[in-house]
């Protein structure tokens, strides 16, 4: 492959990583100066108390076109890697992880999102190595996901990404709270590529991921980003409210058709379910008002073009004359 | 040893024909009355530092965190315009914009700051206004600032200097400076660069105004170096849309860029806070010397950084073509680095008395040194 002209940024999300640190760099600086002439790498420092600090300073010495963002507290691998993905430069924009993703395939990364012209996601083939309940709420968030917000979102996506100028363009858009780079870059609707490989773990035993914060990591991003929810609610509201006009329809052919009821309970009953029916009612119209909102509030761009063209023929009729035979 | 080309024995030397050396070399010989000639290891005026910079005469806007060196820049920058206006092109139009996220000054920060340093503001026109990524730019204003042309203030320099006879020795290296028992203090070791043959200079002054080499002849004598940032930089010379030929634009204030007209080569200089630097080495730490070491350095441009970056700010940077880059040494206070002073450095030197170090950072800065050199002949007045 000869030297690419194009510009190629990598931005990767450092969480306590001293201890890696230095060989991923020294991996990936090799990879990115046999493969291209312009690149930049910016590591986003995710609040490390361990030193990661110190140890870039001394890199930054070493190294050319390096950057580094330290960013005020903790905000999460996401969070960082959109910090750094709002201020890189490149054609192409790649995001891994230093703990899991081989820097060798980034050629791949790049050449697929150069072909695809949008999002590329990195798909792990290998089964990762956190605990059992951690993976089976994983799989479980994946399914519901995909039925919820987006039935393409692929299965087992990682956080090695890589994405083009016009994709990161729509992305930065997005000013959800919540950060989501893989339900965004599927959202933007971008033609996709999904590149699979084996995460070669640089730490071992690797570090486990609780499984509280990925049960509200998984819970917020369903609320945020899908409606579906919502939806249900509406639903049983309405069911509800059906229920209860049939139970008040009966309880007037009891009035009507039946001699002797008990005193007070027609009166009751007819109250109770009509309130009941008229509050399911208005929970469900409240509910798909409050879906709505939702969506205006997240205040994400209505639309994204991917492309435009022009009829290159630009006359339409070449043999037409400027020219009036009559005046009125 | 050869002899001198003019006269051996003067009041003062000035080290360093750059722009506070000629400035300094004028103003001793006018105010003060004192002999005094200039040596310069170029082969003219204004060659290194005071002609590889943006050219930019500072009017207080770039300083939003020191109201002083805001408020001296606007005083400065008048009086350089009015005493030197055939240097300066103040045609074009000059605009200020603050960043909306990652700057470190606020858009009302800065209109603050400007009205307590006098300094005018203005709406830009509307198709100004959109030239800039609203996304990013959270205000733009127009503003008063001009570029000096360093060709034309090294003519006036010359002109300047030859009506008040003082000789200036191209290609003429100082190479180290001792004390004397002599009728004067001091005793500098001259070379000249064509034939190698060397003479000495005495004197009772030695100005060592040659910027980033200034601690090279402070070594070079036996004096304790100063503590003193060098940075490798480049300035990237660019061909504008037609659209920005009369424009210079500076976003503030962090990782951003500024873009100007370059009077001497007819272009615009762009300078990118990030791209920019190229690398530094503190003086006190490095063993070598600066200019043997710089003149060994091959380095490569960043200026497709510096518009890839910009361009997301200002798209119409995307189309400026990079016609040549101007690498130089830069050399800085390190108690300026971390705040927006700028000072100059006025230092008597005590193991060596005679000689003073003058270090500036830009050019309407010269003034600031006039107060310091009525107090040269009686040190211990000195504030």
């Amino acid at each position: 492959m000869t030297v690419a002209s194009y510009f190629v940024s990598v931005v990767v999300p450092l969480a306590d990583d001293a201890d890696i640190l230095e060989p991923f760099v020294d991996e990936l600086l090799g990879v990115l100066r046999e493969g291209w002439q312009n690149y930049e790498v910016v590591l986003v420092d995710d609040a490390s108390s361990d030193g990661t600090r110190e140890r870039v300073a001394r890199l930054l010495e070493r190294h050319e076109c390096l950057r580094y963002l330290r960013l005020s507290k903790r905000f999460g691998t996401e969070v960082a890697m959109v910090a750094g993905l709002d201020g890189v430069i490149g054609d192409v924009a790649v995001v891994l992880q230093p703990e899991s993703d081989p820097p060798k395939l980034l050629g791949r990364f790049v050449e697929a999102a150069r072909k695809s012209g949008g999002v590329v996601f990195g798909v792990r083939t290998t089964p990762s190595e956190q605990s059992w309940l951690y993976r089976a709420l994983r799989r479980r968030f994946s399914r519901l996901s995909r039925r919820m917000i987006d039935p393409d979102l692929p299965e087992n996506v990682t956080l090695y990404m890589a994405f083009t100028r016009q994709a990161l363009n729509a992305i930065g858009q997005f000013k959800d709270k919540s950060r989501a780079l893989r339900i965004f870059g599927a959202l933007v609707g971008f033609s996709r590529e999904i590149v699979s490989y084996e995460p070669v773990p640089r730490r071992t035993p690797v570090r486990l991921k609780s499984v509280r914060q990925g049960l509200e990591l998984g819970v917020s991003l369903i609320v945020t980003n899908s409606t579906q929810p919502l939806r249900l609610v509406t639903l049983l509201g309405l069911t509800a409210s059906t229920l209860n006009l049939a139970y008040l329809m009966y309880v007037f052919a009891i009035a009507l058709f039946k001699p002797h009821v008990a005193e007070g309970w027609i009166t009751l009953s007819a109250s109770i379910s009509g309130m009941f029916l008229f509050l399911f009612l208005i929970l469900s119209v409240l509910c798909e008002y409050i879906g709505r909102l939702l969506e205006e509030t997240r205040d994400r761009p209505l639309y994204f073009v991917a492309e435009e063209r022009n009829s290159s023929v630009l006359v339409a009729d070449a043999t037409r004359r400027n020219v009036v035979h009559e005046s009125a | 040893m050869n002899s001198p080309p003019g006269r051996a024995d003067l009041d003062c030397v000035v080290v360093g024909g750059g722009v506070f050396g000629c400035f300094l070399a004028l103003q001793l010989a006018r105010e003060h009355s004192l002999s005094v000639c200039v040596l310069e290891r170029e082969g003219a005026l204004l060659r290194r530092a005071s002609y590889n910079n943006q050219a930019r005469v500072h009017n207080g806007y770039h300083y939003p965190r020191s109201i002083l060196t805001g408020l001296r820049s606007r005083v400065n920058s008048r009086r350089f315009l009015s005493e030197f206006a055939e240097c300066v092109d103040t045609t074009f139009a000059k605009y200020y914009a603050v960043a909306r996220t990652r700057s470190n000054v606020t858009a009302a920060q800065f209109e603050q700051f400007c009205a307590r340093i006098g300094a005018p503001l203005s709406k830009p026109e509307p198709h100004v206004q959109r030239w800039f990524n609203e996304a990013l730019i959270e205000r733009v204003w127009r503003t008063e600032e001009w570029a000096f042309d360093s060709d034309a203030l090294a003519g006036r320099m010359a002109k300047d200097l030859a009506a008040r006879d003082v000789p200036v020795h191209f290609q003429h290296e100082a190479l180290r400076l001792k004390p004397t028992t002599g009728a004067r203090r001091l005793e500098l070791e001259v070379r000249r660069l064509a034939d190698g043959s060397s003479y000495s200079l005495a004197a009772d002054h030695v100005f060592n105004a040659t910027y980033s080499d200034l601690n090279g002849l402070l070594s070079r004598s036996s004096v304790p170096k100063l503590a003193l940032k060098q940075e490798v930089t480049e300035i990237a010379l660019v061909e504008t849309p037609p659209e920005l030929e009369r424009v210079g634009v500076t976003v503030m204030c962090g990782p951003f860029f500024s873009f100007m007209p370059f009077p001497p080569r007819k272009l615009h200089s762009l300078s990118h806070v990030r791209y920019t630097p190229h690398r530094s080495w503190r003086d006190r730490e490095a063993e070598f010397d600066n200019h043997a070491f710089f003149s060994g350095l091959n380095e490569p441009s960043y200026c497709e950084q510096m518009i890839r970056d910009s361009a997301r700010y200002m798209p119409a940077i995307a189309s400026f073509r990079q016609r040549d880059s101007l690498i130089e040494l830069k050399t800085v206070l390190p108690q300026s680095e971390h705040d927006d002073s700028r000072p100059i450095l006025f230092h008597r030197h005590t193991e060596l008395p005679g000689l003073i170090s003058v270090l500036g950072g830009k050019v309407d800065n010269i003034y600031d040194i006039e107060r310091e050199l009525s107090t040269l002949r009686d040190p211990q007045s000195a504030p």
